[in-house]
Order: structure tokens, then C-alpha cells, then sequence
């Protein structure tokens, strides 16, 4: 079943779209509130929100491509459930792709900028144009779907130490790109 | 901005970024398992080919020994001895093998009219037979003693360095005490063969032996 004839059901406001989500993105779903959460029971919990969500937002929304649409919800949604928990329960890994990307943040701004919502992201998606497929590939695979360092050695058959030194390099040519765009982030 | 809002700011990346990570995995994986399928198959087909050609390629060594003198045989026959005749198609049909060459390394086979099977009442007690081939000029000749008996005493000792060729092994000596005397014996097929070369070189001679291991299937 395609991404339109889900979406045509959800405005059909018919229950098989959420059947139908699940068989196809479930699966991407709980990993990206997995990786963000590390509790399955959590995660699980976040997948089913984000089919609320969906439910709730389509109609009136009507995404081209469902995966990134249904992820920002998960992640949302992940990110959100994640500030309740306490300190202690805080994932390390997450918390290390968050103390990663500080690299990106300009060195000298101490007050915070305000943007246009989504024009950073604009910004970073232009940026990631420039780069090879790999590198951006590894890089939205860290920080958008949350993936641990060695998951996506896994996934395309790389080194642990040469996907880290991918980051590493993909970080600081971001952080140059945005001072270059005159963003201070 | 902070780590936090830059993260949910990552959250907002383009939908055919997102699309692109979401899918490369399996383009990835299955070009590193083709990848390394096809490097193991290749190493194999190079191990494989390399182990043939060690196997197939020649190692010609000539022992150096007195060649067999060709002497009259007692054959113990008695009262009860009969003695067949056979053709040489009979006589290869006898040893199971395939007619060899009538030209061996520029040598033509000599006709033979005859040969020989000394049988009593129950089994064959002596097949040894012999296929002469000479040169035009008469200067070179080679002979071959063929017989299902185990050799003679005068063959070369176990412990005299084996040569390979085509496979097949073979064991080479040469006699400079007089005349150039190259001789070899092989098994082919359960068939004891002695070849013994007058007035050839070393080259003819394997030649010669080589073009009677291909001669048979």
C-alpha cells in the first residue's frame, strides 16, 4: 500500500490507515522513540501516540511522504516524554548525541537567536546537499533518527572509529556552514 | 539556541534527506554482501586455479641408474601351459587400455604380428609384451615392456625420487655409464609400464612419455 492511498484513508477517516501505518512504519517508528527513550514500554507507548496524532492532524494535513511525517511526530512526542523523565533515567547515548551536536553551536553567541521556525533546518538541509551521500546519509541517520554509533557501523558496513570521524567532520564543516550563512546559533 | 532546540531543529530536516537515510541500508548491505561474495568467489576461483596448475604443472627429475638389461625371461611353463596369441587390438583389450600412439616424439610403432599370453589352467603366469618404436634413421628407438605382473627386480627402488607429469606419476632415470640411456616406469591403470630410449634426448623422452598419458581417457 503507498504513502497516498494511507493518507487517502486517513481522510477517509478510516480505520485501516492506522492498521495499514503500522505494517509499514511501525517498525522505523519504534526505533526512532527506542533510540530516544531506550525503554521499550515507552517507546511502544510513543508509537501509538504518534498514530493518534496522525489521526488527529490528517485531515487537514496531507503528507507526500509519510515516513518523515509520522518520524517528526515520533520524535516529538519522544523528546517530549524523555523531559519528563528524571536525570537518572536519562539515556547516555542520547544524551551523547546531544553534548555531539553543542559542536555545531556558534562559539561566540551567548545570547540566543531567535529564527524563523524551520529556517535553521533549511539552512542544515542545504548544507547536507553538499556533502556525499554517505556522509549525509550517516549524519541524518545519528541525529534524525537517533541511531546509536554502532547501528549505523552495522547498517553500512563501516568502522565504529570511521563513522565517528565521519560525524566529527560532517559537525565542524555544519558549524562552519551556518557562521558562513550568517546564522548564530 | 541550545543542543536541545538544534536537535529539534534537526527534527525538521527535509523529507527527501529523511527518505534518503531511511532507504540507503539495503542498497548499502547488499552491495557489501555482493561485494564480498564475489571477492570470496574470486579468491576461491584463484586458490582453486593455482592448486590445478601445482598439481598439473610437471616436475621432471631423472634418478640415475643402471637401465635394465633386456634379457630372456623364464617363463614357468609346463605340460599344462598354453599360449595364446593376440592382435594389438586384443592385446590392449587385455590390459584395459586405450591404443597408444603410433607415432610417439617423432618415433614410428614397429608392426608386430603377434603377442603373447602364457596361461595354465586356471589364470594368466606371464603377459609381458613389448611395443618397439623407432626413428627413420634408425638412431633412436624406445621401447615399451607392458605387464600386469608386478616389475621385475632390476626396476628402480621405491625410495628413488618420483616425477609428476600430466598428472601422473613417474619415475625417471638416466644411464651415462655407455651409451645415453634415458628409461621411466609408471602404473596406468594397473598396467606396469617401462619405457626405456636409446639415442633420444631428455625433452623427446618426456614428450614421448606425456604423449602416452594423454593417449589414454
Amino acid at each position: 500500500m503507498t504513502d497516498e492511498q494511507i493518507v487517502a484513508q486517513f481522510w477517509a477517516r478510516s480505520e485501516c490507515a492506522i492498521q495499514h501505518t503500522a505494517e509499514r512504519y511501525g517498525r522505523y517508528l519504534l526505533k526512532i522513540a527506542a533510540n530516544i527513550l531506550h525503554i521499550h514500554e515507552d517507546a511502544e507507548e510513543c508509537v501509538n501516540d504518534t498514530y493518534y496524532t496522525a489521526w488527529n492532524q490528517i485531515p487537514p494535513d496531507r503528507p507526500q511522504r509519510l515516513l518523515p511525517y509520522l518520524g517528526r511526530i515520533t520524535r516529538c512526542l519522544a523528546l517530549n516524554r524523555r523531559d519528563y523523565l528524571t536525570a537518572q533515567k536519562r539515556s547516555a547515548d542520547f544524551s551523547l548525541q546531544l553534548s555531539e551536536l553543542e559542536e555545531c553551536l556558534s562559539l561566540t553567541e551567548t545570547i540566543e537567536s531567535q529564527y524563523e521556525d524551520g529556517e535553521v533546518a533549511a539552512a542544515i538541509s542545504a548544507f547536507l546537499r553538499t556533502l556525499d551521500k554517505e556522509k549525509r546519509v550517516v549524519f541524518v541517520r545519528r541525529y534524525w533518527f537517533s541511531d546509536s554509533i554502532a547501528d549505523i557501523a552495522g547498517r553500512f558496513g563501516l568502522s565504529e572509529s570511521k563513522v565517528k570521524s565521519i560525524l566529527f567532520r560532517v559537525r565542524k564543516q555544519l558549524r562552519l556552514y551556518l557562521e558562513m550563512e550568517g546564522y548564530r546559533i | 539556541m541550545n543542543r536541545e532546540s538544534l536537535y529539534l531543529e534537526l527534527g525538521k530536516l527535509d523529507d527527501d534527506l529523511i527518505q534518503e537515510a531511511a532507504e540507503a541500508r539495503g542498497q548499502n548491505r547488499h552491495r557489501i554482501a555482493l561485494v564480498r561474495v564475489l571477492s570470496a568467489a574470486a579468491c576461491l576461483c584463484l586458490i582453486c586455479t593455482a592448486a590445478i596448475f601445482a598439481l598439473r604443472r610437471d616436475i621432471v627429475y631423472f634418478n640415475t641408474a643402471g637401465a635394465p638389461i633386456a634379457s630372456k625371461l623364464l617363463v614357468p611353463i609346463d605340460e599344462h601351459t598354453t599360449v595364446l596369441t593376440m592382435t594389438e587390438e586384443e592385446l590392449f583389450a587385455y590390459y584395459g587400455l586405450a591404443q597408444f600412439p603410433d607415432t610417439l616424439a617423432g618415433l614410428h610403432r614397429m608392426g608386430q604380428a603377434q603377442y603373447y599370453l602364457y596361461r595354465d589352467a586356471e589364470s594368466v603366469i606371464y603377459d609381458t609384451n613389448i611395443l618397439r618404436y623407432h626413428a627413420d634413421d634408425g638412431e633412436q628407438t624406445l621401447t615399451i615392456t607392458l605387464t600386469k605382473d608386478e616389475p621385475g627386480e632390476d626396476s628402480l627402488p621405491k625410495t628413488e625420487k618420483r616425477s609428476r607429469i600430466d598428472g601422473v606419476s613417474v619415475m625417471l632415470a638416466v644411464d651415462d655409464r655407455a651409451a645415453l640411456v634415458y628409461w621411466a616406469e609408471l602404473w596406468e591403470k594397473d598396467v606396469y609400464l617401462r619405457i626405456v630410449a636409446h639415442g633420444m634426448d631428455e625433452t623427446k623422452f618426456v614428450d614421448a612419455i606425456r604423449a602416452i598419458i594423454r593417449s589414454q581417457p
